[in-house]
């Protein structure tokens, strides 16, 4: 069931918001054992919201499409009174004492709070195999990760648990899970949704974002957030179909899925456009040695406590202090020659298809797949576009078998027509 | 005990920084700068 369908069966009486939220807490009791998404359910809360909703929308009060709606923020959204650990045994104990800004929107929105989701350490990897609150696994195959960092908001989403989870996304940590666990993952531009009361980590690429079911709800998620007017469906779009750099060390099913996609996508009336694409080699050398510097000034307090840090996040934050100031202000030069160089795609182009991710999801403590660094080949189609601060979403493409995602990017930091147009051609 | 070198991976990623860096013109500046 999709927010929209909820959203129908809330008005017509046919379900109630407790109901949804005695259906999701019950799907999440018995896959939380299974796949550990959840470092905290709400449940009283949960109910609470839930009541709350029931008996406003009883006496007339509709707060739009996402009362009543369960859902799930990653642990590193600060929600006052309730446990926010970034995922870290550093802060196991750490209860804000107020909320984060897109809790306060979500909550004014009627939609009700089932709990907070697990996380790679401090949101600084992209397999949530987590030391402090153990690994979490892809509802596809439990022997798997589900990719990360915001794992287990993907879970969430793709076991069933909630209709949608917030995710951040600072090198692919929202579109990621959404490609291995098999759910439409957004991040928005860069600076297009406040940030305020989440946990940083790069200061200069992080961004919040929806994982949801279907492209129309992550739509109805942003509008609540930001209040995006709905744009008209764009026609006759112009699919960029990179001939460099996406189409390398593309893992068979993977390409087969993609083709798939590029010909139902020409089908539905889209050009599709080869392309040159400049550099992402580059750009994501610079982009992650910016995260080293930021995540590093924002972490590199807690080294005091090395012991408590997981290994793969404690070495990040060690080589990040490593960076010197000129390097760091050389790679933000070069990211605006990068950025100016891209802008120039809007003239041939009105969106970029990728996949998301080259390959499907590999075993849990694997370390490399088809001779690559896991986490290098986890990121190498999504972190540049964090990098050039656009908007990009994944989908999921594919029949059968582990989850594939196709990235859809627009070159224009303006994303809000990149969900309708989604959503018009992956009918 | 902290590192005190760039290990094999960040030295690589600051070889591929340099290299590009020489192509910046003095006037190429920064995209994060501070704003009143």
């Amino acid at each position: 069931m999709t927010i929209e369908d909820a959203a129908r069966k809330l008005r017509a009486r046919e379900v109630s918001a407790v109901e949804l939220a005695q259906e999701s807490l019950r799907r999440i009791r018995e896959q939380q054992p299974r796949l550990n998404a959840f470092i905290t359910i709400t449940e009283d809360l949960a109910l609470g919201q839930a009541r709350k909703a029931d008996e406003e929308l009883a006496r007339g009060r509709d707060r739009g499409p996402l009362h009543g709606i369960p859902y799930a923020l990653k642990d590193n959204f600060d929600t006052a009174g309730i446990p926010t650990t970034c995922g870290s045994r550093i802060l196991a104990d750490r209860i804000p004492d107020r909320d984060c800004e897109t809790y306060s929107k979500l909550r004014a929105a009627g939609a009700v709070l089932m709990g907070k989701t697990g996380m790679h350490e401090f949101a600084y990897g992209i397999t949530s195999s987590n030391s402090s609150f153990g690994d979490i696994r892809n509802p596809h195959d439990p022997a798997r990760i589900p990719g990360g960092s915001s794992g287990g908001s993907g879970v969430a989403v793709a076991a069933d648990m909630v209709f949608f989870a917030m995710g951040t996304d600072t090198g692919g940590s929202i579109r990621v899970p959404a490609s291995y666990c098999g759910c439409v993952g957004f991040k928005p531009a860069y600076g297009r949704l406040s940030l305020d009361g989440v946990f940083p980590l790069g200061y200069s690429l992080d961004t919040a974002g929806p994982l949801t079911r279907t492209v129309r709800d992550a739509e109805i998620v942003m509008n609540a957030l930001g209040d995006f007017a709905a744009p008209a469906t764009p026609r006759a779009v112009r699919i960029g179909v990179p001939e460099n750099f996406f189409n390398e060390r593309v893992a068979p099913a993977v390409a087969a899925a993609y083709g798939d996609a590029l010909r139902h996508a020409e089908q539905q009336g889209c050009r599709l456009i080869p392309l040159a694409v400049p550099d992402p080699t580059g750009l994501n050398a610079i982009g992650r040695l910016i995260l080293l510097s930021e995540a590093s000034a924002a972490l590199q307090r807690f080294l005091t406590r090395r012991e408590d840090f997981g290994p793969d996040v404690l070495v990040l934050v060690e080589q990040g202090r490593l960076i010197s100031a000129t390097d760091y202000i050389d790679a933000q030069r070069l990211r605006r020659v990068f950025q100016k160089q891209w802008s120039q795609l809007r003239e041939q182009v009105d969106v970029v298809f990728a996949p998301t991710i080259p390959v499907q999801a590999p075993l849990i403590g694997q370390t490399e797949v088809s001779g690559e660094d896991v986490r290098l080949a986890s990121t190498r189609f999504v972190r540049p576009f964090n990098v050039l601060g656009l908007p990009a979403l994944s989908v999921p493409i594919g029949s059968g078998g582990l989850p594939i995602g196709l990235q859809i990017v627009a070159p224009a930091a303006n994303g809000t027509g990149l969900l309708a147009f989604a959503a018009s051609i992956l009918k | 005990m902290s590192e005190t070198q760039p290990n094999p991976v960040t030295a690589a990623l600051l070889e591929e920084l340099h290299r590009l860096a020489a192509q910046l013109s003095p006037a190429d500046a920064p995209a994060v700068v501070f704003e009143p």
